[in-house]
């Protein structure tokens, strides 16, 4: 099998993928058949991105809801020359779709959980460079549902992690559920008070400058920021004497709040992460387990950006988890013509499947792949009730309570 | 995702069936599913009993075993930080009945770091600052890893 020869492969490509196909192990057709979902295009969603079209995957669906800021600049390579103000994901297709015009991009400027369930069907895998908790426990929820690898990364500071979820084999995020970083924020009562933690002595600050200058002080006015040190550090004095005075940097970090990134970090965990794609992609559609391009990295793999050190953890499966557990609430994936009666639906599957009706509590049926969560209404069709293909819902009210997921394979 | 409903909602099931070789649909359970990697003896389908709710019977409480170490006891842990500009390990020996956000206050003294800029982590199990050191199951000698919250993209 040789990439050179190949008959889906135009000659272009051939010119162009020359390298790789030299490459023990490497399939091109296998790549350009595939399709990956890419959750979040910032600091590692464009590096991923780049990475994935580069390389030649078919199909790349970038999700992210974000506008570009300038501050985006030092590591976003992707949005260089574009407007502030525009669609990431959709700047970043045209961008692709420029460098490599091989593929196809699609682009959605909306939450992950409005992306059409289809999708979360179709795709090969997923890929998460997103920022926040929700977000990372949405993709994986339907990445659990839907039976795909999830690769999931993040970075703080100089550090990063990259972690492949391959559901039912490892932890899945929520068998270890992640936490965020506790925020230092006043509560409306404390406004007054002493401060409890040192943080707060820049919070009073903060606010003192508001109200005194009716708005926020500017980090990029030396005059301005220093008023919030000297205030902040004059508390601490009084409030924690044996404390480190607040340096001009840490007052920053605290009253224009971002989290500091760099290139060079992002980049490291992107091509983590787009290097187990590649191989995961090679997996799935390579049939014979000998034949396969090199083994998926299982564990959880820690970088230390200052130390250059890499730290792998072992990430076994929770069976307590609520996703993937024993305990979990069951999925079940339904055929089902478009103009077949909900009602009759739960119906069926009460009889077919053994779930006894609970009388007192009657089923219900809830939208979940939305980000407008809801009832559906049972008096209804599929269709009338706005289900999509392959979007799963959730149906409550069998014996003792227990509840179910529904995947809906839509014919007709 | 526990959903718990309170609402009284009436099945509406006045409506006949439709012909049943049209539109009866079918139900696959999902391990029917081929898949090249995963796990494929996956069972979706299971009765499963409901895990005990009256936490609150001391009697049942006193008879799970939540630490293999006895209380009383202290526990011998070794901490190694994976962040930070140098790797560091301390030995440190600690109560088992300790709460993770003390250690963490301890541990972040010792490695000079903020405690909000790590967790620990026990045998790839996070720890969970509400919870107390008896509630993960420890042993003596255990590395805990001093992991970064990563969680910026």
């Amino acid at each position: 099998m040789t990439n050179f020869t190949s008959k889906t492969l135009t000659k272009e490509e051939k010119r162009r993928f020359d390298r790789q196909f030299r490459l023990p192990g490497w399939n091109q057709e296998i790549l350009k058949q595939s399709s990956v979902l890419i959750a979040g295009i910032g600091g590692l969603g464009v590096e991923i991105a780049k990475n994935l079209a580069m390389v030649g995957v078919g199909h790349l669906i970038l999700v992210d809801l974000d506008t570009i800021e300038y501050s985006n600049l030092n590591r976003q390579i992707l949005f260089i020359g574009a407007p502030e103000g525009a669609s990431k994901a959709k700047i970043a297709a045209k961008k692709l779709r420029e460098m490599n015009p091989f593929i196809r991009i699609d682009a959605f400027d909306c939450p992950l959980q409005d992306v059409p369930p289809r999708i979360y069907n179709d795709v090969d895998m997923y890929i998460a460079g997103l920022d926040s908790i929700e977000a990372r426990s949405e993709l994986n929820r339907r990445a659990v549902h839907n039976k795909k690898f999830l690769i999931d990364a993040g970075t703080a500071v100089y550090n990063g992690h990259a972690y492949v979820v391959s559901p039912f084999t490892n932890a899945c995020l929520e068998c270890d559920p992640l936490t965020e970083r506790a925020q230092d924020q006043l509560g409306a009562c404390t406004l007054v008070g002493k401060p409890r933690r040192p943080a707060h002595c820049i919070l009073k600050g903060q606010l003192r400058f508001e109200q005194k200058h009716g708005r926020p002080a500017n980090i990029l006015h030396s005059n301005e920021v220093q008023d919030v040190v000297s205030y902040a550090n004059k508390l601490l004095k009084e409030h924690f004497p044996q404390e480190k005075s607040f340096s001009v940097n840490q007052v920053i970090q605290i009253i224009d709040n971002h989290e500091p990134t760099v290139i060079t970090i992002n980049c490291v965990m992107a091509s983590l992460q787009s290097q187990e794609a590649v191989k995961i992609l090679h997996h799935l559609h390579t049939p014979m387990h000998k034949n396969r391009l090199g083994n998926i990295q299982l564990n959880y793999l820690i970088y230390n950006g200052l130390t250059g050190k890499f730290y792998e953890i072992e990430k076994p499966r929770n069976p307590k988890c609520e996703m993937c557990g024993k305990d979990r609430t069951p999925l079940f994936r339904i055929k089902v013509k478009r103009k077949f009666r909900l009602s009759q639906l739960i119906e069926r599957f009460s009889q077919d499947k053994k779930y006894p009706i609970d009388t007192e509590f009657p089923p219900m049926i809830f939208r979940i792949d939305s980000s407008e969560l809801g009832e559906i209404f049972l008096d209804q069709t599929i269709s009338e009730a706005g289900i999509k293909d392959c979007e799963t819902v959730l149906v409550t009210g069998f014996d003792d309570g227990s509840q179910i997921y529904l995947t809906l394979k839509l014919e007709g | 995702m526990k959903l718990i409903v309170f609402s009284l909602h009436v099945l509406k099931t006045g409506t006949p069936f439709l012909s049943k070789d049209e539109f009866s649909p079918v139900f696959i359970a999902e391990n029917t599913r081929e898949d090249v990697i995963m796990s494929e003896n996956e069972e979706f389908i299971e009765f499963e009993e409901e895990g005990e709710e009256e936490q609150d019977d001391p009697s049942i409480q006193s008879k799970v075993p939540r630490s293999k170490v006895p209380s009383g006891e202290r526990l011998t842990l070794f901490f190694r930080s994976t962040i930070g500009p140098g790797e560091k390990q301390e030995k440190l020996t600690v109560d088992p009945e300790m709460s993770v956000r003390e250690l963490a206050q301890t541990i972040g003294e010792i490695f000079a770091l903020d405690p909000q800029d790590f967790h620990l982590s026990i045998s790839g199990r996070t720890l969970d600052s509400d919870d107390v050191l008896s509630n993960y199951d420890l042993e003596d000698g255990l590395e805990v890893l001093i992991i970064p919250v990563s969680t910026a993209g």
